[in-house]
């Protein structure tokens, strides 16, 4: 039988999974799936958390073990150290190599806090569970300033030209914030600020998008600073070059990302930490190496939706090999709702980042619904749901 | 004949039947609560103190309730605990026979700008680790000590509060590596091999030599062990080994396999750690840790914990006065044992530790607001959230958030206090505190600052230890005179 791994279990690793269990039959393949958690956190939804609702950090907790178990693979909940493809073993911190035919990587990328000089999860952030949590309980107390900020993306610049980790999730909490603020009368006495190095708000959306934020973001009175490179951060301020000091009494941090250390202890990165794939996200050497979701370097921006469909194209491509057949290559695009606040939503579907035409932007209640429905299915169906995209 | 019984007897017959039906249900139910209470008691009073409510009797002669009160003020407010009436400090540990002296007029303060708790944990080496206070988060081993729950709830804790988690004893554990920010491995003697990639993805290596409560006695245990960590050791009985492990070798294994990172050694407070550290310094040790005699730990053996090694303070200072008067200065002294909150962190450094490590009153802190969900209907002890020596559906209550929220509460409130204490003494950094700035207020105190004061260390011990040799020969010297008068006494009576 072909043996296929799959490491990690978050929004690449558990639509791998899926796709495995759907596409072929419990003879073809034995899958094996190594997480650090036994528990998904559902990584979307906890802008909200951050956003005054420390409580409901823990309703996003998804127990995919019994999911995968259900569908006949074996869990094994390690950290990946390192990939050998030479000899086609996976390096576990507490057991024996895992040896493999196909390994399917869905670790993610690893946030470089260290790259501005101060920062760390201490300031605030909102990537975790726990952070933010520990963000929603800090802003029950601020009374003064607040900063978002966003770090940069550390890539060679290719196939697509980003700034910014990810400044989607950033805007989302500022206009949350906002919205729990005002509802709270406290949105007069604490301004609040994004930074961010991308030129544009939401710089992986289209151009209709952006202006609506922009537009947005003006009615709303949060200040943009835009193309902003940080310096330091120290405990209640931030500085930016050159010799300006934005001070803040709590900071919510997206982290900068520089690509992933399994990928480059195991040698399988393009040089900044990424995997490099094809159209298939196989592995540009090694055939039997596919890379999903963050960890790739064609998954940009780093959003779930690429994730899940890189999941679906990687793993179509295994079948296919299998079965002498073609496969569909992946094909890009961006299909994002942000939540506004005050019961809207942004929702964008474009592919005017790779090259392509499609705009199509809606603002409005219905899109704010429609992410809390995903969101919830998400949740009830353990990543797994009927229709998948 | 039939009697008749008319409505208001009847009435009355009712009443006094239920009224002795009550009080006999009363009696016996009481006899029978009294008896089952006393034998729960007794029970309990048989049994090992870890998780039950007579854990607080030993906690109470080690911690005051003063102590108790103000760590769970710290946790619940986030802000420097404070406290009306008056000051307190009337016991008698070490830490708390010393004050701070405040600058006044002479020398005047300057004022302080920005005061930095930050500090670097063995800074030769190539990746030293940087904290953001010097405060750890102890070693408390997984499956061993404590619950995964509370494991992963500290390793959230110490990246939330800007400093670095321990393993302690017990196997790895992936969400806890995955959680901390800056992870430290304790190479422990226990069963589980740690693999060269459990030493890999670590910021810090720490070789564990034993501790205060428990020395170097070997650990056994059978019973109440995690699955995760009965699968480990296949069902049989974890035995952490005593003795010291081949250093030689140890030093040499870790360095090749991480040469980046500090490698440190944790030591027992004994009374010739002076000793213990020049055999230390034939490796490259960049981080020493000494825990002191008040040091706790779930397992330790009464007849260890109560009875050997040197108080932390003692320790600390014999080894910064041992490091400095051979001119090392490298090596980064950490203290733990006993440590209750800021003002002891702060004087501990002030004598000669760069950083403490703290683990009991975290455990209070993450299981504040948590314990009533036991009391009034259970026996057990706060410990009973996050020791990991009990049934699996106790620890499925443990709220990880709130532990979170509680303990990084706590570091934010000890915080605060560490920078108002450099504050009061006119610093802008942690590593400004020295023996200088302490006073002693108990006669008892007065040698703990007299041999930590590096200016007279020397000419104080070649003092006290020529008064020792005249007083020994002078003792001699009076039993021999009484001794040949005695003789002469007899001669002359013969």
């Amino acid at each position: 039988m072909h043996n296929v791994v799959v490491l990690g279990s978050r929004f690449g690793g558990s639509a791998t999974a899926y796709w495995l269990s759907k596409l072929f039959e419990r003879r073809e393949i034995t899958v094996t799936i190594v997480d650090q958690w036994t528990l998904m956190t559902y990584r979307p939804a906890l802008v909200r958390v951050a956003a005054g609702h420390p409580a409901q950090a823990d309703n996003w907790h998804i127990p995919m073990v019994r999911r995968y178990q259900r569908a006949g693979f074996r869990f094994i909940r390690d950290t990946a150290y390192q990939i050998d493809p030479r000899a086609q073993k996976i390096h576990l911190a507490t057991h024996p190599p895992l040896p493999y035919d196909t390994v399917f990587v869905a670790t993610g990328a690893d946030p470089a806090w260290e790259a501005i000089d101060g920062l760390g999860p201490h300031h605030g952030g909102v990537c975790e569970d726990y952070l933010a949590r520990q963000t929603a309980y800090a802003l029950s107390k601020t009374a003064g300033p607040i900063v978002v900020g966003v770090g940069p993306l550390y890539y060679s610049g290719s196939p697509v030209r980003l700034r910014a980790s990810l400044d989607v999730p950033a805007l989302e909490v500022a206009f949350l914030l906002d919205a729990w603020l005002s509802k709270h009368r406290r949105r007069q006495d604490i301004p609040i600020t994004v930074i961010t190095p991308a030129c544009v708000p939401g710089e992986s959306l289209g151009p209709k998008s952006q202006a609506i934020l922009t537009r947005e973001l003006e009615r709303r009175q949060i200040q943009l600073i835009a193309e902003s490179k940080v310096e330091q951060v120290g405990d209640s301020h931030i500085t930016l070059y050159p010799q300006r000091v934005i001070k803040a009494d709590q900071m919510i941090w997206i982290p900068p990302y520089h690509g992933s250390q399994l990928a480059r202890r195991s040698g399988l990165d393009d040089g900044w930490g990424w995997i490099p794939t094809d159209k298939y996200c196989r592995h540009e050497k090694w055939s039997n190496v596919y890379a999903v979701g963050d960890i790739n370097r064609s998954a940009l921006p780093k959003l779930g939706h690429i994730a899940m469909l890189q999941a679906k194209v990687a793993v179509h491509a295994l079948w296919a090999a299998m079965h002498h057949k073609s496969a569909q290559p992946f094909t890009p695009f961006v299909l994002h709702v942000i939540w506004t606040g005050h019961g809207r939503g942004l929702f964008t579907l474009s592919d005017i980042l790779y090259g392509g035409k499609r705009d199509w932007v809606y603002f409005g209640a219905p899109a704010s619904l429609a992410k809390t429905a995903f969101n919830a299915s998400y949740r009830f169906f353990s990543g797994w749901m009927p229709i998948m995209p | 004949m039939a009697t008749v019984i008319t409505a208001s007897e009847g009435i009355v017959l009712i009443t006094v039947l239920s009224t002795l039906v009550t009080f006999t249900v009363v009696i016996v139910g009481g006899w029978w609560g009294i008896r089952r209470l006393s034998r729960h008691l007794e029970h309990l009073a048989g049994t090992v103190p870890r998780t039950n409510l007579f854990e607080l009797f030993f906690m109470l002669k080690s911690w005051s309730w003063r102590e108790i009160l103000l760590t769970l003020q710290r946790s619940e407010t986030g802000k420097g605990a404070q406290h009306p009436m008056g000051s307190v400090v009337t016991d008698t540990p070490w830490l708390d026979q010393l004050a701070f002296d405040p600058v006044t007029l002479d020398p005047s303060p300057p004022v302080p700008k920005d005061i930095s708790l930050r500090v670097t944990i063995g800074p030769r080496a190539k990746k030293p680790l940087v904290l953001e206070l010097p405060v750890l988060v102890a070693p408390m081993g997984y499956g061993v000590g404590l619950t995964a729950a509370a494991k992963t709830a500290l390793a959230q804790v110490a990246a939330l509060a800007g400093t670095a988690t321990s393993s302690g004893e017990g196997p790895f554990l992936p969400e806890e590596r995955a959680y901390a920010h800056k992870w430290i491995l304790q190479w422990s003697q226990g069963p589980w091999n740690h693999q060269k990639e459990v030493v890999r993805l670590a910021d810090m290596v720490e070789i564990h030599l034993g501790q205060g409560a428990e020395g170097q006695i070997h650990i056994s245990r059978h019973k109440h062990l995690p699955r995760r960590l009965k699968r480990m050791v296949q069902g049989k009985s974890v035995v952490i080994r005593g003795g010291t492990p081949p250093l030689p070798y140890l030093f040499t294994h870790l360095k090749r396999i991480n040469p980046d990172i500090p490698i440190g050694v944790k030591l027992i407070a004994s009374n010739h750690i002076e000793k213990d550290l020049q055999i230390l310094m034939r490796w490259p040790v960049d981080v020493i840790t000494v825990d002191g005699q008040e040091a706790a730990s779930q397992n330790s053996p009464a007849v260890i914990s109560d009875h050997f090694g040197i108080p932390t303070v003692w320790a600390v200072i014999r080894a910064r006065r041992w490091l400095k008067r051979h001119h090392i200065h490298h090596i980064t002294l950490i203290a733990s044992g006993g440590v209750k909150g800021a003002a002891d962190i702060a004087k501990l450094i002030a004598l000669g530790a760069d950083a403490v490590a703290l683990g009991s009153p975290l455990l209070l802190a993450v299981s504040h607001e948590q314990l009533s969900k036991f009391l009034p209907l259970s026996w057990h002890g706060p410990s009973r959230l996050v020791f990991a020596d009990h049934s699996s559906h106790m620890a499925a209550r443990f709220d990880v958030g709130q532990a979170v929220h509680h303990a990084v509460n706590w570091f934010t409130s000890t915080a605060d206090e560490l920078r108002t204490i450099l504050e009061a003494l006119g610093l802008d950094k942690v590593a400004a505190l020295n023996p200088g700035l302490l006073i002693a207020k108990t006669e008892n105190a007065a040698p703990l600052l007299a041999v930590s004061r590096l200016e007279v260390p020397f000419l104080v011990t070649q003092l006290a230890g020529l008064t020792d040799s005249y007083k020994e020969l002078n003792h001699c010297l009076l039993e021999q005179y009484r001794l040949l008068r005695t003789q002469k006494e007899r001669i002359s009576g013969a």
